[in-house]
């Protein structure tokens, strides 16, 4: 099956007019990934790096300098009225016609996609149903608060029920439960069969949701691969946490940190568990709990931005 | 087509609920009855001046809201990012265009009956009645509205509201003065002044194609042609200065 | 890429077919109305001067100006095409309400409707509104003498304003001689040329004194005709009949050679009639009936 999303070397060039002398700066740098039917694929990067400008690249916003990308397999610069059928888009910070009811935003995009009258009605009322703004349908946005405007920007992505979702900072400005809501709704569109490229700054919610992710930093691609490819050169150790141990045990090539009576060890791979336990269990103390840790995303990533930024990106 | 039509509606309901054309609309109400005042200042002709008048109110105030409205629509769609929405969707961005023209028709239309209306009642409350030549000189000024607007959008897509109003503006009194150009063109000195003065003529929208005021007032007899050639030359230009909007508006960044 | 520069052609050709749309309605509807009447009426149509005196806010004499020049276009246009001037007089009148002081509209407007549209009341009531809003200026009576003179024939009348005129601060004194030509009933011929003579001396555009220039020739044509009859009933005297034709007044030693006159006209004898007759004058005869 054809990838749904590729990026091949996208270019963005912009010339900046200051003080009179053009300077022309490089946005996006020969950004390729892709994605394939049916993955949640996490566009991670530190504010700045280029997710935005990608993303209303792909959408037709601005014009891409040079380089291509093919959603569904059509160029994107072919502005294909067929793909936009069977897409659905979600801005950052999204603004609405103030001047319209939630109810009434949602019906007139519904309209663009030739869905009227009582179908539009029923849609409406299921979309708005689906991301909990039921009672808020007649609530001009002008009245909104950013969640709301939120939730509404996600109906509306789904108004015409699409294959593929594009979404720009899903989760921003949205409560931790509006947060659960929206991943547990991610999820559940991912069993539908969709496939959803999204941006994030919240590492850990990408942890859990996506197959994939892309890492960009300063306009350039870093990584992109699955979790597994990209953490398995991420650190691990295990940590132990026990009690009872006498004044002053330490261990070989392990870091101890006393916490409230109990003592956590910090094992430097796993190879080092065994005689660590051994020790442990000689020196009469009782072990509490034994985690295997690995480098969570956020610090990886955190790790691999300042490498990037060493580099001189 | 529907597409067009959902934007259209979508476009009055953007101006009926603007708080600005109620502000215009409720000012012309206060002028027009107001004009009564300034007959009283004349001796004799009241009705002649009544009409003049109106006339003159109703083309400035159609012209204000024409202008405000054409050059803030498309700006307001970047500036407050409400077009990104839109871009995913199977909308072309001429179709975009298009449908906010005939929704600023619309609405255009909608104050034109109101305005309309409140002259001929003050008319009727002199004594005055409304004939077939008053109304066409309403639709005559309607007509140059079309033609304008369209003019307004064009220049929203290349510059900031507030210079397109003013470059509006100035295309509306030179429109007015076109035929003036043409009859002067051939008195230019050189050869090259005159054929600009007479490209430029014919360029810029000639809006006395839509003047019935005279005949209104003097009561002169309408030819017909007269009115199918008006109706032709609002839909070529109009169409005309649409689709240059369309071009601009597809290369743009949208920032 | 191919789908794109398809694309362009189609618009561009769109944009074409379209462009020409306008402009060939636009042509055919200057072709349908002349738009020089269409901008007269636009002028009528201006709203009484009162109402525009109060919108203008103090700007009437640009608008007056501005009349002016449309003024000056619409006689142009008519004299080029169908010398019908019926709306000069209104434009005349308005543009002197706007702006009663400005002098020029009020002595051209007068002298144009007089000569060019034969008008016989007309330029007298705008000399009348002129001599109200400008008491104090010689020019307006002296134009109203002139034209009660020279295209009405009412000498007494021409007199009075004449009269009136030298009694002005800075007249001309011209003035009060020409009074005294008319009232004294000298030859009309001589008063006539003198003073089509001094508008011709005095006149700062060229289109007064091409009118004066006409006149003037017209007068050198009956000057010479009258000359020639003169001679004509010497030659008579003489020889005892009435010449052949008017070679034999130049072979009898009566005269020298005889020129076309400044219009290219001959003069000839008319045996029938006994009298001296030219074919410029016979052209305007047969044109004007007088």
């Amino acid at each position: 099956m054809e990838n749904i999303l590729e990026i091949d070397r996208l270019t963005k060039r912009f010339t900046d007019w200051e003080h009179f002398s053009p300077k022309s700066k490089t946005i996006l740098d020969r950004i390729s990934l892709e994605v394939k039917p049916g993955e949640i694929f996490g566009f991670l990067g530190p504010n700045g790096a280029g997710k935005t400008t990608t993303i209303k690249a792909l959408m037709g916003i601005i014009r891409p300098s040079s380089g291509t990308a093919r959603i569904m397999g059509h160029d994107i610069l072919e502005k294909s009225q067929e793909v936009k059928k069977r897409i659905g888009f979600l801005p950052e910070n999204p603004y609405f016609y103030d001047y319209l009811t939630v109810g009434e935003f949602i019906r007139f995009c519904a309209a663009l996609f030739g869905i009227t009258g009582k179908k539009a009605k029923a849609k409406t009322d299921e979309l708005l149903e689906l991301v909990g703004m039921t009672r808020a349908a007649g609530l001009p946005l002008r009245k909104c608060s950013k969640g709301m405007l939120q939730r509404t920007g996600i109906a509306q992505s789904l108004v015409n029920d699409p294959e593929f979702l594009v979404w720009d900072e899903p989760v921003s400005g949205l409560d931790p439960l509006g947060r659960k809501e929206v991943k547990d709704l991610m999820l559940e569109l991912k069993k539908q069969g969709k496939t959803i490229f999204f941006s994030s700054h919240i590492l850990p919610d990408a942890e859990a949701l996506c197959d994939r992710v892309g890492i960009i930093v300063g306009g350039r691609m870093h990584r992109v691969g699955t979790l597994p490819e990209l953490l398995k050169d991420s650190v691990s150790w295990v940590e132990v946490v026990a009690q009872n141990l006498p004044e002053g045990f330490a261990l070989n090539d392990a870091k101890v940190e006393k916490v409230a009576g109990q003592l956590i060890i910090r094992l430097e791979g796993p190879d080092a568990l065994d005689p660590a336990l051994k020790k442990i269990m000689q020196a009469g103390g009782s072990i509490v709990s034994v985690s295997p840790q690995r480098e969570n995303l956020e610090s990886y990533f955190t790790r691999q931005v300042r490498t990037a930024k060493e580099a001189g990106q | 087509m529907r597409r067009i039509l959902t934007i259209a509606v979508n476009t009055f309901r953007e101006s009926v609920r603007d708080r600005i054309l109620y502000g215009l609309i409720v000012f012309a109400l206060i002028v027009l009855p107001g004009s009564r005042l300034v007959i009283s200042l004349s001796v004799g002709q009241e009705i002649r001046i009544l009409k003049d008048f109106g006339f003159g109110a109703i083309a400035l105030f159609g012209l204000l809201i024409a202008v405000v409205s054409g050059t803030a629509m498309l700006f307001k769609e970047m500036d407050k990012r409400t077009i990104y929405v839109l871009v995913a969707k199977p909308v072309k961005r001429w179709e975009l265009l298009v449908g906010k023209y005939f929704g600023l028709m619309a609405t255009l239309l909608l104050a034109f009956l109101i305005m309309g209306a409140t002259l001929v009642l003050t008319l009727a409350l002199m004594g005055g009645k409304p004939d077939g030549l008053f109304f066409l000189t309403i639709a005559g000024l309607f007509g140059q509205l079309t033609v304008i607007t369209a003019v307004a959008m064009l220049f929203s897509t290349l510059a900031s509201p507030a210079l397109s109003a003013v470059f509006t503006f100035c295309v509306y009194i030179a429109g007015t003065s076109a035929d003036q150009l043409r009859l002067f063109a051939d008195r230019m000195p050189g050869d090259l002044l005159k054929i600009a003065a007479k490209a430029v003529s014919y360029v810029i929208p000639n809006l006395q194609n839509f003047n019935f005021r005279t005949e209104s007032i003097y009561n002169l007899p309408v030819d017909h042609a007269k009115l199918w050639l008006m109706l032709a030359y609002a839909v070529f230009y109009v169409a005309f200065t649409l689709t240059v909007a369309s071009i601009i508006l597809e290369r743009k960044d949208l920032k | 890429m191919k789908y794109r520069a398809r694309n362009i052609i189609i618009t561009l050709l769109c944009l074409a077919v379209l462009a020409v749309g306008f402009i060939a309605v636009q042509l055919s509807f200057d072709q349908r109305y002349l738009s020089s009447e269409k901008s007269v009426r636009e002028l009528l149509y201006f709203p009484s001067p009162k109402i525009v005196k109060l919108l203008s806010a103090g700007n009437e004499l640009m608008m007056a100006d501005y009349l002016w020049l449309r003024m000056i276009q619409y006689y142009a246009f008519h004299m080029r095409s169908d010398q019908n001037y019926e709306y000069l007089y209104p434009i005349t009148d308005n543009l002197t309400d706007l702006d009663p002081k400005f002098l020029y509209p009020y002595t051209f407007g007068s002298l144009l409707l007089a000569h060019d549209a034969g008008d016989t009341i007309n330029p007298l009531k705008l000399l009348d509104k002129a001599k109200r809003n400008n008491p104090d200026r010689w020019e307006f009576p002296y134009m109203k003498g002139f034209i009660l003179y020279i295209f009405l024939k009412r000498g007494d009348e021409a007199v009075d304003e004449f009269v009136q005129a030298s009694r002005l601060p800075n007249a001309w004194a011209g003035a009060l001689r020409y009074a005294a030509f008319i009232s004294k009933k000298q030859g009309h011929l001589q008063t006539s040329k003198m003073m089509w003579q001094q508008l011709y001396d005095t006149s700062p555009t060229q289109k007064e004194k091409d009118i004066a220039q006409t006149y003037l020739d017209k007068i050198r044509l009956e000057e010479e005709m009258d000359r020639l009859q003169l001679l004509a009933e010497k030659y008579r005297r003489q020889a005892g009949r009435w010449p052949e034709n008017l070679e034999e007044l130049i072979s009898a030693g009566l005269t020298g050679p005889i020129t076309l006159d400044t219009f290219g006209g001959k003069y000839y004898w008319d045996r029938e009639k006994s009298r001296v007759r030219n074919t410029t004058r016979d052209e305007h005869l047969r044109k004007f009936g007088k």
